[in-house]
Parts: C-alpha cells; structure tokens; sequence
C-alpha cells in the first residue's frame, strides 16, 4: 500500500503531466499521418529520453505509442489508408462509414474503443501483471504455434465473397514472409544475393506500399469529383454531425470489452501484435454479432472492436516486459533499453525492488488514457479539415511522408524502392479484385508460425503429436479445426442452396 | 635523477601526443552504428557510450540501429562509410566469429579498432525442476538421453555448444530463438532443458532468485565477481571450443591513424570514470578497457577458432 501511495506522489509531478500531455499529442498527430508509425517515433525520441528521469522518459514513450495506436485509425476511416499498421482492420469498416457520411462517428468510435480498451489492458497490467505473466511463460513454442495458426485461419476464412482470391493473398503473403536467411540453418531464401533482404522484407515499406500507396493509386485513378466530398454533401466532415450516443457506446460495450480481453491476452505474449490483436477482435466481432453479414458496409460494431482490440494489445505489451524483462514488440525492446539506460533491470527484481515505480508507470497510463479522450476530441475536429483537402494536393503529401516513413526505419534506400515496387504490387492486386489485407497478415503471421513449428518439431524430435500433448496448445489446435470445418460448412450449404435455386429456377422455365 | 626526469619528460611528451586532439576534428555530428536491434546488450550499453563520447568530443553521436546479418550489415555498412572518423561502429567478437562461420567476404585489415570496452561472460542455464544440478550431472544425463538446447540467437556460442555435444558424446536438440529475450522466456517456462545467454539479461536474472541453474560459462572467464567464484567455464570442463565475448568499437581501417588513436584515447578516458563504470556496473556488466591492438589480436585469435570451430562442426 505505502508503494502505491509513493507512486502517487510520483505521477503528479510537473514533468511528468507535460510528458503525458505531449506524448499523447505527438503520438497521435504523427500516428495520423500515413508513413508515420508511431514505432518510428519512438525509436526516433528514445535517445531525448534520457534527460527525464526514468519514469518520465518511459511515460513519454508509452504515451506516443497510445496516441499513435489511435491517430492511426484516422486516415484508415477517411481515406482507407491506415496511418499505422494496427489500423488497418478499422479501415474495413471505417471507410464504408466515412462514405456513407458517417465519418465523424467512425471517428469518435473509435476514440472511445481505443480509450477503453487500453483502460481495460492497463488496468488488467496494474493488478494481475505478475500472475498474468506466468501464465504468459506456459506458453512455449508448442503453443505459441497453435495459437498463430488458429489467428492465421480465422482472419484467412474472413476472405470474403472470393474464397480462392483470398487464399492467393494468404500464399502471397506466406511467400514474401520466406524471403530472407531462415532462422535455423541461416539458409538464403529469396535474397538474390542482396544484403538488403537477408533479414527478410520489413515490414514497413510492405505496408505502406501495399496498403497505402496501393489505396492513392487506386483512388488517384478515380475521378476526382466523385472522391472530394463536396461541402454540403452528405458524405462532407462539414456537414455529418453524425455522434456516437451514450446508447450505442453501451450497446457496443460488451463487443468493446470482449476484443480488449482479446487484445490483452494477445498483448501478453511476444511477438504477435496489436495488428494481429485488431483483426481477431474485428473476425470474433463479425462472427459473435447479429449484425455479423453487415461487417464490411459500414457497421460501428466494426469499428469499435478492432479499435479496441489494438489498443489492449500495448498495454499488455508491457506485461512480459516489466515482470520477466522480456520484451513482446519493438515498443517493449525500446522501453527495455530506456529503463536499462536508466540503470533499472526489467526482471523479476524490478517488481521487488521499484514497485513502486512500476506502479507509478502503470497508474500514468491510465491517465494517458484520459488525456487522450480530451485530446482525441479536438483532433477529430481537425482531421475534418485536412479531408477537404483535394486528393491531388494530399497525396503526394503522404506519399512524401511514406517515403521519409520507408527511409527512417532502418536508413535505407533500398527499403524505400521496395515500398514503390510494392505500391504498385498492391495497386495490380487490387485490379485484380484481389484484397491486399490477408497478405499483409499473412506476412508476419508466416514466419512467427514456421518459426514456432519448428521449434516445437526440434523439441520433439519430429513427432508431431507434440501438437496434441500439451493442453493449451490442444485447446487452439481444436478451435482451429472447429473454425474450419464451420467455414467448409458454411461452404457447402451455400453450394447446395445455389444448385437447389438454379435447379428450381430451371425447373420453372 | 637526471634519468628519471628524462623518462618523465618522455611520459609527458608521448601522453599530450596520444591525448591531443586532431585539429579540425570532429567538425560534425557523429554516427555510432549499433549492428543489433534496439534494446539489446549492444545497444544499450552503445547508447551509454555514446553519450560519454558526445561529452569529451563537443558534438552529437546518433545511435543509428542497423541490425541484420548477425551483425554484419551494420559492420560492413560502417566500413563503406567515409572514412573521415566520423562514423564509429559497435562490434563484438560474435560479430567477427559469424563472418567466419557464415563464410562471409571480409578483410581484418579493413577495420580499424578503438578498442574493447567490456567483456561479458556467456552462461549455460537450466530450469531447476530437472533431474540435475549441476554440469557434471547434466554430462551424464545428456550422455543417454535427448536434452533441448535453446540458443539464444548468438551464433558462435549455440555452435560452441554442439561442439560440446559431438565432443562428450552428448545428446543435444539445438533449438534456435531469435533472441536472447526469447531463449530466457523458453527456459523461464521450462520449455527447454538448457539455455545461453549472458550475464546482466532477464535469464541471469533469474539465475540470481534462484530460479534457473547456472551450470558453467561459455567462456574462459569466471563468474568470481559476481559471487559465484565456484562455477567452472568450458575450458576447465576439458572442451576445447569457448566463446570469447568482448564489446569494443571500431572504424573503418582508412581513418587516419591520428584520429584513431585519439578516439582510442578518448574511449580508455571514458572507462577510467567511475560514473559510468558504474551506470554498467548497476546492470551487472563489467566495463573494462582493452588497447586497440590488444583487441585486434583478440579478434584474429576469434577468427582462427571460429575457423575451427566450423571445420570441427562440418565433419
């Protein structure tokens, strides 16, 4: 008790409340914009850090990382272009909003998701992180490989209308995710000799190019006319004044609350993502939901479970990190860094011996997540403006912005050739009717599976009954088969109700 | 006396050459390339350094992370720069050991070192639910039955313990994580029956509740002052592969020698300050300088054993 009271005293200091303020702020402005990712932040602003005191440093880093999962989700709602990757489930929804001049409520959904999810994480962080963290270590590769297969088929059988196209996406993306020196025998796949590829393509300059290059060619190619909204037209920022009622927030709490426990159980575990931790809210959401069909066209429910989803995710980030010293994402490596720099070890002994510090930490976030309802506020009513500006003056802006993005992450050149080079990938996939999104997923979803099978295959000496000997990984190995004999199913039914309405057609004329 | 005031005279003379500074250098901000991604020992204790070396040189040092390769994109990228001495590079011997064991194209001669700045001690842990404790139980367990081994990412010492393996007729399942983080993670969870990684991460840590086993150290060092003078390192169990694990820092081997030598001056003055000695010390590392030829014969040794290493393991 005496620890929390001391922590208090550490939150409300002075410093301590611009950091917040700031953080929040930049993170969400720069995680607005396209090309930006707030990890880039970060690892930019890490090295001013150090002249905060620890905390301080550290609640800046974590503020930018909150805002910036929010800031993300608002050019996914109003170009269809998520400004960071964790976004890019929103936009499923965000942008049939925003058409149907519903933008501003997508917006505000969104906020209030972020906030509580985060809330909901942070609060899980500050009371249970330690029991939740050996929980988290049960988890060895055995398990951590079902339970990316089951993320991989849920999100892979959500392709939609196009069954076959959706599984070219997924090979696609499992494809590209070879590319690179494999992790046990240091085997070149795919690298054609550059030094550039040996670690694989990163992510960013795929992202950017598949998802927001792609999204200003295809749009680009549109008229303009049709795009811009006009003042006074009914999909205009201007003139929607449409609001998210407290009804509907309640109406949407258990689909808020059901994908932040999502996110902060897929937050608990390294490696996976808020990106990952978005799309499982947004599949559970569509397949649990009555308005499950409508998912696509324009439902706030899809908009609030992704945005929920992810932001849970950065929270429990912190949970192996703080309790185990073992960071879950780039995030978590940087805060790692910061505290060691700091001269404070994340480890079992930080829990014992700065508990009070920890708690100081995890009570600030909660703050951040007020500051950003205020702050978010604001913003939203200013992103109104930057829609009205004409595609042909903003998306050269953002394309600047990406190739400063692709530049940034690791100082290279060739990184910002590969985002072009899969700009325009992505713009013929799409031609092609096929969507880009399962291939991202299925990106980084490869690896960490082929990665955990053969970890688990090594262990057990190739037995693959491995898979069904441990009970948690068992648990996920059925959800998945569960998931899948559903889908074939849903198939099949779908088959035989078309052949008996074109038999009956038939048999009428 | 006449003879002494001499040599002092001497000690004087070749002490203001190797402080002195070149003129005109350095005339803008510097690069450090850390060859490991953010967060890691490497990059953490680069981060320290650098802010020691941005005090003594009046100008900004950058930490730039370019990971990949096992360090080799960030070296060789760091030798391509100008070699003007205005981009240092973080390296450690594990780098230098995979350009032999990934049977790279790289030249000694076209690095130029600044010197070492600590040693760090690689240790082989194991969960403390398993039937042994020490490494001489664990030899005769591994002897008959299949153990898993999580290599923690760092190439040289997972191929130090297969040499292990082949030479005491040990039945090892070599387990690559990507990570020293990852490796701690699989043997805080029991997952794996051994595990590396080095003094100062979350598995050493653990080690120091009382959680993991600490079973010998991959080097020929000895864990004395950190309280356990009893453990034995590799060489004394009678292997003869052993990782040599030294953080140093190096620039291109262009760099006038001027300017080298006065950035070697200006590292061996940063390790003479007990302040940052003991910012790494809180993290249980051990700073501690080596002369830059010191280190480049360190390095050439590194070199020829990983060459023996990988023609050991290919038989």
């Amino acid at each position: 008790m005496a620890d929390i009271t001391h922590a208090l005293t550490l939150v409300f200091t002075f410093e301590n409340l611009i950091a917040v303020v700031l953080g929040v702020t930049l993170g969400i402005v720069l995680g607005s914009v396209p090309g930006i990712t707030a990890d880039m932040v970060i690892a930019l602003l890490v090295p001013f850090t150090f002249f905060f005191n620890p905390l301080t440093g550290i609640v800046a880093l974590m503020a930018i990382a909150k805002g910036g999962t929010f800031g993300g989700s608002i050019p996914a709602i109003l170009f269809n272009m998520p400004g960071t990757p964790q976004a890019t489930a929103t936009s499923l929804d965000g942008y049939p909003m925003t058409r149907k001049g519903q933008a501003h409520k997508a917006l505000e959904m969104a906020h209030y998701a972020s906030t509580t999810g985060d809330l909901l994480s942070d609060t899980i962080l500050l009371m249970v992180a330690a029991p939740l963290a050996s929980i988290a270590l049960r988890i060895g590769p055995v398990e951590y490989a079902m339970v990316v297969l089951f993320s991989l088929v849920i999100i892979a059988t959500a392709t939609g209308k196009y069954p076959i196209r959706g599984l070219l996406a997924i090979g696609i993306g499992l494809l590209l995710g070879t590319v690179g020196r494999d992790d046990f025998f240091a085997t070149e796949r795919f690298t054609f000799g550059l030094l550039s590829l040996e670690d694989g393509i990163n992510l960013v300059p795929l992202l950017l190019g598949l998802l927001v290059l792609s999204e200003a060619f295809v749009q680009l190619r549109q008229r303009e006319e049709a795009i811009v909204p006009r003042p006074g037209s009914k999909a205009s920022l201007e003139s929607d004044h449409s609001h998210v009622t407290l009804k509907e927030y309640i109406q949407n709490l258990p689909t808020i609350l059901r994908s932040g426990l999502i996110g902060t159980g897929i937050g608990a575990l390294p490696g996976i993502g808020a990106t990952v931790g978005a799309f499982l809210s947004y599949e559970v959401a569509r397949r649990t939901s009555k308005r499950g069909k409508e998912f696509g066209t324009g439902v706030i429910e899809g908009v609030a479970a992704p945005e929920a989803g992810n932001s849970a995710v950065q929270g429990a980030n912190l949970i192996p990190l703080v309790t185990l010293g073992i960071p879950g994402n780039l995030v978590a490596a940087l805060l790692l860094g910061a505290f060691m720099i700091h001269g404070m070890t994340p480890g079992p002994f930080l829990m014992r011996d700065q508990a009070h510090l920890l708690y100081a930490l995890f009570i600030t976030l909660i703050l951040a997540n007020f500051v950003m309802l205020f702050i978010g506020h604001y913003y939203i009513k200013l992103a109104a403006r930057i829609q009205q500006l004409p595609r042909r003056m903003l998306f050269p802006l953002i394309m600047m912005f990406c190739t400063i993005g692709a530049f940034a992450t690791s100082h290279s050149t060739f990184d910002v050739v590969l985002m072009f080079g899969f700009g325009l990938f992505g713009y013929l996939l799409r031609l092609a009717r096929i969507s880009v999104i399962p291939v991202v997923i299925a990106f980084f979803l490869g690896p960490l599976l082929e990665g955990a099978v053969r970890r688990s295959l090594l262990m057990s000496g190739g037995d693959l009954a491995i898979f069904t000997q441990k009970p948690i990984a068992l648990a996920f190995l059925l959800l998945t088969v569960a998931t899948v004999l559903v889908m074939v199913l849903q198939a099949v039914r779908r088959q035989v109700r078309s052949v008996r309405i074109r038999n009956d057609a038939a048999r009428r004329s | 006396m006449r003879l002494k005031s001499f040599a002092a005279f001497l000690f004087i003379a070749f002490a203001a050459v190797a402080f002195a500074q070149p003129a005109g250098y350095p005339s803008q901000p510097l690069t450090f390339i850390v060859p490991y991604g953010a967060g890691g020992m490497t990059d953490v204790s680069s981060r320290i350094l650098a802010s020691a070396f941005e005090a003594r040189l009046g100008q900004r040092v950058d930490v730039v992370n370019r990971p990949g390769a096992g360090g080799y994109l960030g070296l060789s990228e760091g030798l391509r720069e100008d070699a003007d001495g205005h981009t240092l590079i973080a390296v450690t011997t594990d780098i230098f050991a995979n350009t032999v064991l990934l049977e790279r194209d790289f030249d000694l001669a076209s690095v130029g070192f600044l010197g070492s700045f600590m040693p760090q001690e690689r240790v082989l842990f194991s969960p403390v639910d398993k039937p042994w404790t020490t490494f001489e139980e664990f030899v005769e367990y591994a002897k008959s039955n299949r153990v898993t081994f999580a290599d923690g990412g760092a190439l040289w010492s997972g191929n130090v313990v297969k040499a292990m393996a082949l030479e005491g007729g040990l039945d090892i399942a070599h387990i690559p994580f990507e990570s020293g983080a990852a490796g701690s993670a699989a043997l805080l969870g029991g997952h794996v029956d051994i595990g590396e990684t080095g003094v100062g991460t979350a598995a050493w840590q653990a080690a120091k509740e009382g959680d993991l086993n600490i079973l010998t150290i991959l080097t020929d060092g000895t864990l004395e002052p950190f309280g356990y003078p009893e453990v034995e390192n590799l060489e004394q169990k009678g292997y003869s592969n052993v990782v040599r694990m030294y953080y140093g820092i190096a620039v291109s081997g262009d760099v006038p020698e001027e300017i080298r030598s006065y950035l070697e001056s200006v590292l061996q003055e940063i390790l003479a300050d007990s302040e940052f000695v003991a910012s790494l010390e809180a993290l249980d590392l051990t700073p501690q300088f080596v002369p830059a030829d010191d280190y480049a014969a360190i390095v050439t040794t590194v070199l020829v054993e990983a060459a023996g290493l990988r023609d050991f393991l290919a038989e």
